[in-house]
């Protein structure tokens, strides 16, 4: 039975090894031919995040110091034929709590300005992958779980995201996640973009405890009914 | 026995070395090794700018060498000579005109300046025209020339004697297929061509679905340089055959995302391992230079996507984008049902250790599978630093 100190041990490193992984496949995107066209406008403002940024990162992960990607951003595959890019950015203070991880997911994609689709402008859309509120103070309880929400703003980076009315709502809906731990909870992320299959494919390297995946499998129970 | 020459511009350094390599068994077996002193090497050099006048000028030469009767030239590449006022010869240049204007096999550069080092990068120098460069201590290291070993034995290696015979195969592959183009002939299927790195495509040279081997060796810069022309279909072969299995070595199969050898292979997909997953044995065996048949792996679940032309590298290889959609292992159909693997392969040893006793480090170039181990030998030394995962 492992001790505490080793599970949380253990959830660090599979959450680094995890976001390492990931800062590879956009370093590998980002050079190859398949590369979309949107990277090279999206990265301006939003600059990704580089592998030595990265390792420090997770240092400060494996260390429970509180992280910040702050203006940089993890840029994932592309999705649709390319059409849609995710790119993510990350707060989280294991310093704190174990449950402290906040993960900003902002979609993007071209979008034709005018009628005879000459010109193109960028639109994009977001949402907050949340760990429980413990220690709000103004928590009445609601979100004491891993939950999802839209946001028109984002929180890390301080950028607006001026793609829906101003009458949409932050708060609602909250999708509760149905899982427990911060690295299930990135993985149920990857999954909502790509599919299962995908992830654990891109993942075939990477040393994640089965503990962690059959969350994952959990919440999908119904995808194989 | 095929002949090994070494050149040193130190005649003690020289002796010394090449005493320590016939005493190194499998060598002892197949090589007569001695060295080239001075003078000779003067003459030789002498006669390979000749030649390489001559094909200027489009005139055939002789040969009739020493070099051309080489199997492997070994040779420091910190020499600086000036044989004359007006030009210097660096090990560089050297390797240029053996490979170039000579029949010789394989060229090994050694530096001895730079000791045991493992370099984390494992991006090699393509820019060299040595087919391998190493540092002087492992010049003897036994794992080089083919003799199974616990010790220090990077896999970027080949297997020496076998790089050798497989060399003349590549020439007379390259020289049967001349004007065809390249990947065709190394039977890349075309899908795989339009994804290659671009730095491999600009390596080549023009469109690199088209490009030959003669137009690789003519016009792309990494074959024949500046002035240097009128090549025959025998060297094209040579130049061809030296510098595309080096890019194949370095700038595809390193990567392990374009083709992938079998210990990295059984790394992600354990299920393909035929015996216990649980002895280290089983993986060890993965990590060697046989023929795909005695690796230990039920190749048969992948044998259509393997490397056919086996003689271009020197380890068996397959396509990576085939294999990883094959619904025939477990790791593909059923991802998330893949269980821990208990040991990882170690890029210094050639071998599989348990995860815990290995150090991580991220090799340099944009894989998504940058992430390697080795697990670190006291007496090497392992560079650049920053490489390694914090």
């Amino acid at each position: 039975m492992k001790s505490v100190d080793e599970m949380n041990e253990e959830l660090a490193k599979t959450l680094n090894a995890i976001l390492k992984k990931l800062v590879d496949l956009q370093v590998a995107m980002w050079n190859s031919y398949r590369r979309p066209p949107i990277y090279g406008e999206l990265e301006s403002d939003r600059p990704p995040i580089t592998k030595e940024e990265m390792e420090r990162l997770t240092h400060r992960i494996r260390r429970h110091e509180k992280v910040d990607f702050h203006n940089s951003y993890l840029y994932l595959p592309g999705l649709l034929h390319k059409l849609w890019v995710p790119i993510i950015s990350l707060r989280c203070d294991f310093k704190k709590s174990l449950d402290k991880i906040y993960v900003e997911l902002q979609l993007f994609r071209h979008v034709e300005k005018n009628a005879d689709k000459t010109t193109q402008e960028i639109r994009g859309y977001g949402f907050r992958f949340e760990g429980p509120h413990h220690f709000s103070k103004n928590d009445d309880g609601k979100h004491k779980y891993y939950h999802v929400q839209l946001i028109t703003k984002s929180d890390i980076s301080k950028t607006s995201l001026d793609c829906y009315p101003s009458w949409i709502s932050e708060k609602i809906p909250c999708f509760p996640a149905g899982v427990n731990n911060p690295v299930s909870f990135v993985l149920l992320m990857l999954v909502s973009l790509y599919g299962k299959k995908y992830v654990f494919d891109k993942f075939t390297d990477v040393e994640i405890p089965t503990k962690y995946k059959t969350q994952v499998e959990n919440v999908l129970k119904i995808e194989d009914n | 026995m095929k002949k090994i020459l070494v050149y040193d511009d130190k005649p003690d350094r020289c002796q010394e070395y090449i005493d320590k390599l016939r005493r190194v068994k499998p060598i002892k077996k197949i090589f007569k090794v001695d060295p080239m002193d001075i003078d000779d090497f003067k003459e030789e050099m002498t006669r390979l700018a000749e030649r390489q006048q001559k094909l200027r000028k489009r005139k055939e030469g002789s040969y009739d060498m020493e070099l051309d009767k080489t199997s492997i030239f070994i040779i420091d590449y910190d020499i600086l000579h000036a044989f004359d006022k007006q030009s210097f010869l660096t090990g560089e240049r050297v390797a240029y005109l053996i490979r170039c204007f000579s029949k010789c096999g394989l060229i090994i550069g050694y530096s001895a300046y730079e000791k045991n080092e493992f370099d984390l990068t494992l991006k090699g120098n393509l820019d060299s025209f040595a087919d391998l460069d190493v540092a002087i201590e492992q010049l003897n290291n036994s794992g080089l020339w083919g003799e199974k070993t616990t010790k220090f034995r990077p896999w970027y290696w080949p297997h020496l004697p076998k790089y050798l015979d497989s060399f003349q195969k590549k020439v007379k592959d390259v020289i049967d297929n001349v004007n065809e183009p390249i990947w065709k002939v190394l039977k890349f299927p075309e899908e795989i061509v339009g994804t290659l790195p671009r730095f491999v495509s600009q390596f080549i040279g023009g469109d690199p679905f088209k490009t030959t081997f003669r137009e690789f060796v003519v016009n792309s810069g990494n074959g024949l340089k500046g002035g240097d022309k009128n090549p025959n279909d025998e060297l094209v072969g040579r130049i061809a055959a030296a510098r595309i299995s080096k890019l194949l070595e370095w700038g595809v199969l390193q990567r392990q995302d374009i083709l992938i050898d079998t210990p990295h292979l059984v790394s992600r997909y354990p299920s393909l391992l035929k015996e216990s997953r649980m002895n280290v044995k089983s993986w060890n065996k993965t990590a060697g230079f046989d023929t795909f048949e005695k690796l230990g792996i039920h190749h048969e679940n992948i044998e259509k996507f393997r490397f056919e032309k086996e003689y271009w590298l020197s380890r068996p290889a397959w396509f990576w984008s085939n294999v990883s959609n094959s619904l025939r292992i477990p790791e593909v159909y059923e991802p998330w049902k893949k269980k821990p693997v208990p040991y990882v392969f170690c890029e210094d040893s050639s071998s599989f250790h348990k995860r815990e006793k290995c150090k991580e480090f991220v090799a340099d170039f944009d894989s998504p599978y940058v992430r390697r181990y080795v697990c670190k030998f006291k007496d090497i030394s392992y560079g650049p630093k920053t490489r390694f995962s914090l």
